[in-house]
């Protein structure tokens, strides 16, 4: 290896370059909140309603009101979630499952409402997770035209990765 | 190379029956290790590829573990039913596609007999494939049963043929209700699940067997011509439900679980798996480490068997030695042989374990549901074979290192 | 190198002592020339094994220099020595020569398969190595229907000539036999002498023979005394 050599400095200069644009790319990588998953109005409909009373009687969900943001359509980001299966291969490898912000609350909060839910169907079934952990779930977002009983659409979405939330 | 294969070959058959043990006691344990990784995998795929297509299991309030065993893979029984009101309430759910309740708790000569509608056969899959029939269809009449594939080729039943239902669960039981036979109406494909051991008839029919039984004891003969009332059921163990959109799985789940009227279990199937199988996850680990400990003990027995026979075999390295070996040489020949035990271990452990799982196929898919395979092994099961292999030679090497030792002192003169 | 201008073995200047120990080996100069027979007496305890491993290359000298067939060894890694003492030294002890577990064939064959250079040797001169063999159990006096069984169900004097046949084949120029009569019943050590005798002139490999049966010595070009060795300042 000869000093002065132009070749080789080239090299090395567009590696690092190359290296620089990925960390500034994974710096780049959009942090979605679950809050921006809510429209403002209902925001501050759930502001008003009363604090969780682990005494009384749970509150009957009502999700009749409950739309997703339109713009979040097509943003990417990752999202810091719980995974919940729906469907297990046979190789022990999760094929659908629901990405939420909580997960085995107790029964005086109420399940989340659809625009808290965000469904996934990854191209390749990923490892089986723990029921107990959270995970950083990246990929983009979009919102699914399906007509459920109450005549809303939902969010999906395309994943990336997912990674463990390491705290 | 060659030369020091066919030493150490023609060494070991000369000492044939303590080789002959040796290898005996590595096939053992290899036979435990694999026969331990193959039940894994299949009793996995097995559970695994027997729920699909459901997004809500409901059964009386109990562990979601529970729920899910007795009422998808027919293990252990229900303490408590579902009310037929609470039936209906969920069926008729806005947000529910469709409902399909079971009931269990008859059996015909060991096979469980589950109760159902016809929708069963038209919503429930495995491995993401439906149901099919191979022959007839779902129950029309009354007292028309479906038999899953094993049931029809064990008990050796057609269609059309006749059959005698028992009350209870024992395999030998004399509650038999047989005033009232049942027609085989259609025979279902092999799924590779516990719907293969199972026959369905309609909740009707169960009911109406049962209208002459009082606290589970039979008092004369069931009426001939029940009426709609006395074939309506009153429970059932199980109500597997569809949504219309899968966003609402954790309201309807809350709902059900919050239901007022009475305490029952809402489990999302994939869940309740994943939680069943961080259960077992402990077992198979156990089973596995224990497996692993007894091939090190059979290697540990080929250690003996080597290190035993190495104050013999000081003139032999001497000879070798005089020919023009190094210590290296001759320490490279008990390694060989050791890596030569080791794989004749290897090859009849796993000749053992296709013979032996080509003669208990049968026994264990009775026994268990669990179907096993002769096909070639698996990626994990040719890892742990590399593991054996490796840990083989790693032992071969301490008696190796000792020749070595020794040989390089001795020379070719051996010190009698 | 052709044997028949060499030395087939020379110490020269040759101290070995065990560690710790006083020295054990001391010779001036000792020579064999190629093809030389030479019947060397020594009573056991005097260094004999010491020195044969000094000949045979798995032991090194702390002082002076062995050639073998006009090699230098003794300055050489363990792995050249243990090389050259396969190329060129044939060895015979006095019992329990042979692996138990390999044909009489195979027994002899085994020291062609350390050695490339007398591997060539006896298929130039028989063909390939098993008829070198073969010619070899034959000239030695060996029934054929013995040299497919196993080298453990002979006689020892089956098997003493058995081992000469192995110290023979692909001719190396130095054989080295230690009490290889000893074990055997008198009448026979003469057969064995003549027989191994005859074989080390037809191929001119030179014999150093290691024994304290005197009355064989006259069968060799030379005698010498072990003891008289080890104070000879020169030959």
């Amino acid at each position: 290896m000869q000093f002065g050599n132009k070749s080789m400095w080239q090299l090395v200069f567009s590696a690092l370059i190359w290296v620089g644009l990925q960390s500034a790319a994974m710096a780049e990588v959009r942090g979605i909140d679950w809050l921006e998953l809510i429209p403002p109005e209902e925001l501050k409909a759930m502001e008003s309603q009363p604090i969780v009373d682990h005494n009384g009687t749970p509150i009957a969900p009502d999700y009749s009101n409950s739309h997703p943001v339109l713009t979040m359509n097509g943003v990417e980001g990752r999202i810091p979630g719980y995974i919940v299966p729906i469907t297990v291969t046979e190789e022990n490898t999760i094929s659908e499952f629901f990405v939420v912000p909580y997960f085995g609350a107790c029964i005086h909060v109420p399940p989340p409402p659809p625009n808290q839910i965000i469904y996934v169907k990854p191209e390749k079934p990923i490892e089986m997770t723990e029921i107990w952990a959270a995970y950083w779930i990246e990929g983009k977002l979009k919102l699914e035209n399906q007509a459920n009983s109450l005549g809303q659409s939902s969010y999906s979405m395309e994943l990336t990765s997912v990674t463990p939330w390491e705290g | 190379m060659s030369a020091l294969f066919r030493l150490a070959w023609a060494s070991l058959v000369n000492r044939r029956f303590t080789v002959a043990v040796t290898v005996a006691t590595i096939a053992l344990s290899v036979l435990l290790l694999l026969g331990v990784e193959r039940l894994r995998i299949e009793a996995r795929s097995s559970f695994l590829r027997t729920v699909s297509g459901t997004d809500l299991i409901v059964g009386a309030r109990a562990h979601p573990v529970q729920l899910l065993l007795y009422s998808v893979f027919h293990l252990g029984d229900a303490t408590n039913n579902v009310g037929w009101d609470s039936v209906q309430r969920l069926a008729t759910r806005d947000d529910v596609a469709w409902a399909v309740p079971i009931s269990l708790g008859d059996s015909h000569r060991g096979y469980r007999v589950v109760g159902t509608t016809s929708d069963y056969f038209r919503h429930l899959q495995t491995a993401d494939r439906p149901l099919a029939f191979v022959q007839g269809e779902a129950f029309d009449g009354l007292f028309d049963a479906v038999l899953g594939a094993d049931v029809a080729a064990k008990l050796g039943y057609a269609l059309g043929d006749s059959m005698v239902l028992a009350h209870g669960t024992a395999a030998l039981n004399p509650h038999q209700h047989d005033d009232r036979p049942f027609k085989v109406m259609g025979i279902l494909g092999r799924t590779g699940t516990p719907m293969d051991q199972s026959v369905f008839v309609s909740l009707q029919a169960i009911q109406a067997i049962h209208l002459n039984w009082r606290s589970g004891t039979r008092i004369g003969n069931a009426p001939a011509e029940p009426t709609a009332e006395q074939l309506q059921p009153s429970s059932v163990t199980a109500v597997f439900v569809g949504l219309r959109s899968r966003m609402a799985t954790f309201a309807v789940q809350r709902a059900v679980n919050e239901d007022r009227n009475e305490p029952m279990t809402a489990i999302m199937p994939g869940v309740a798996l994943q939680q069943l199988w961080s259960m077992l996850g402990l077992v198979e680990r156990a089973l596995q480490l224990t497996a692993a400990c007894v091939v090190l003990a059979g290697l540990l027995g080929m250690l003996a068997a080597l290190l035993g026979t190495l104050s013999e075999r000081r003139r032999e390295m001497a000879i070798l030695r005089a020919l023009g070996a190094g210590p290296t040489t001759v320490s490279g020949l008990l390694l060989m042989e050791s890596l030569l035990l080791t794989v004749w271990g290897l090859l009849t452990g796993l000749l053992l374990l296709y013979v032996l799982t080509a003669a208990l196929m049968p026994f264990v898919l009775q026994a268990t549901g669990i179907a096993l395979d002769l096909g070639w092994p698996a990626a994990s099961e040719w890892r742990l074979m590399g593991w054996v292999l490796l840990s083989g030679v790693l032992v071969g090497a301490v008696p190796a290192t000792m020749a070595y030792r020794r040989s390089l002192a001795d020379g070719m003169m051996v010190k009698q | 190198m052709t044997s028949f201008e060499q030395t087939a073995l020379r110490l020269s200047n040759l101290r070995f002592a065990w560690p710790g120990a006083e020295p054990l080996i001391r010779v001036g100069l000792f020579e064999l020339r190629a093809g030389e027979r030479v019947f060397l007496a020594g009573p056991s305890g005097s260094g004999k094994s010491t020195l044969l491993g000094l000949l045979a290359g798995t032991l090194q000298p702390q002082q002076g220099e062995v050639l073998i067939a006009g090699q230098a060894v003794s300055r050489l890694s363990s792995r050249q020595r243990d090389q050259a003492r396969a190329d060129h030294i044939g060895v015979i002890f006095q019992q329990f020569n042979l692996l138990p577990f390999l044909s009489v064939l195979d027994n002899v064959t085994l020291a062609c398969r350390f050695s490339k250079r007398r591997s060539a040797r006896a298929a130039s001169r028989d063909g390939d190595i098993e008829s070198s063999a073969r010619r070899l159990l034959g000239e030695l006096g060996l029934p054929t229907e013995t040299w497919a069984r196993p080298a453990s169900s002979l006689s020892v004097g089956q098997q003493q000539r058995v081992a000469a046949a192995r110290a023979l084949i692909g001719a190396p120029e130095l054989i080295l036999a230690d009490e290889p009569t000893s074990a055997l019943d008198v009448d026979a050590r003469g057969d064995f002498l003549r027989l191994l005798l005859d074989e080390c002139v037809a191929a001119n490999t030179a014999l150093l023979f290691v024994s304290h049966d005197r009355s064989l010595m006259d069968r060799f070009d030379r005698a010498v005394d072990l003891r008289a060795l080890q104070n000879e300042i020169a030959a």
